[in-house]
């Protein structure tokens, strides 16, 4: 069985980035985005739901998914910073949507081999899942990279905020899953993107740093604010 | 895009300001064609095929997309539809009810 600080951090991941992208039901810039954006935040709280009800379920005593995602102290979330780093515009939110994506669809390929058969078992629809929003984000990021003075403009501003967050992508182990392979598969798709929108790509980003380990902690403990807000000022509420 | 005329919902969205309009069609699982299921707006086919799957295949409704620019559809004209189907009204004999049907064939 996967350790339980393995599955928080891809349940909490899938969480964080779900909810980012629920900000934008009702904003996006198109009806149809709207709704194409919603399902991937929908896929993702999802996945975090797979993978919460297991963790929940292994705990003992047994705990519910409900309070692991709205209970919890905002300090136990174990996401990537990644995943809370704010919407700003729609380049920052497509390209974090890649950046994501194209790391997860390596790891719930990897995990759908697991031996711990639960998760084998989440993995596999996940990683459709994130094989289309992998695919949506790059159209967007290659649109945008390669559109006009100001898309590209918007494009950079996101390169520039985002990228320093991957460094942290080289650091999470996961056991049964080799991390250079991931890796490999993430840099694949990230340069073949980047290539297309005529985006100059980075080069690796070091380990996060203590500043940014920090802001991404602000980022989470203001979203959670918000997203457990309801649970907390009405324990036990139904509808 | 040719000027609109002001529409302030048009207006307020850039999509439909901007983008062209496809139409959708959607084979489902059990069928062999594609159905027209409706329209959206979309900056090119490869967008409107992704935005397709997320409007109109939620609901396990399809296995395939087709889109087709709107503007590349020619339609008969509304204000000839008596002129031009009207008349088979009265013309049953083109309909194959007037065979007997072999029993070993069946049913049809």
């Amino acid at each position: 069985m996967l350790p339980e600080s393995t599955l928080l951090t891809l349940a909490d991941t899938c969480l964080i980035s779900g909810h980012r992208l629920s900000e934008w039901c009702g904003h996006g810039p198109a009806l149809e985005e709207d709704i194409a954006l919603t399902n991937t935040a929908l896929d993702a709280i999802g996945q975090a739901r797979a993978l919460l009800q297991v963790v929940a379920a292994r705990r003992s005593p047994a705990i519910t998914e409900d309070a692991l995602a709205y209970l919890r102290e905002p300090a136990q979330f174990a996401n990537l910073a990644l995943a809370a780093a704010p919407n700003t515009d729609y380049a920052h939110t497509v390209l974090r949507s890649l950046l994501l994506a194209a790391w997860l669809v390596p790891v719930w390929d990897a995990l759908g081999h697991s031996s711990d058969h639960d998760i084998a078992a989440i993995a596999g629809n996940a990683a459709k899942e994130a094989r289309v929003q992998r695919r949506h984000a790059r159209q967007w990021w290659v649109r945008f990279g390669d559109g006009t003075a100001e898309s590209r403009r918007r494009a950079e501003a996101a390169v520039a905020a985002l990228w320093p967050l991957t460094g942290e992508l080289s650091a999470v182990r996961i056991p049964g899953v080799d991390p250079d392979a991931v890796l490999s598969a993430w840099w694949d798709a990230v340069q073949d993107a980047f290539a297309e929108a005529t985006m100059p790509l980075p080069t690796a980003a070091p380990p996060l740093s203590g500043e940014l380990a920090a802001q991404a902690a602000q980022w989470r403990h203001a979203l959670l604010g918000e997203m457990q807000s309801l649970a907390r000022q009405h324990p036990g509420a139904r509808w | 895009m040719s000027a609109q005329p002001a529409n302030p919902a048009n207006l307020a969205n850039p999509a439909s300001r901007d983008w062209p309009l496809f139409e959708v069609f959607i084979r489902s699982k059990q069928g062999l064609d594609h159905k027209h299921v409706g329209s959206l707006h979309a900056s090119d086919a490869a967008h409107a095929i992704t935005l397709a799957r997320d409007v109109y295949t939620r609901r396990q409704e399809g296995v395939s997309i087709w889109v087709v620019p709107s503007n590349a559809i020619t339609a008969s004209a509304p204000e000839q539809k008596a002129e031009n189907f009207d008349p088979m009204a009265s013309k049953i004999y083109r309909h194959p009810t007037f065979y007997d049907i072999p029993a070993e064939v069946g049913h049809m």
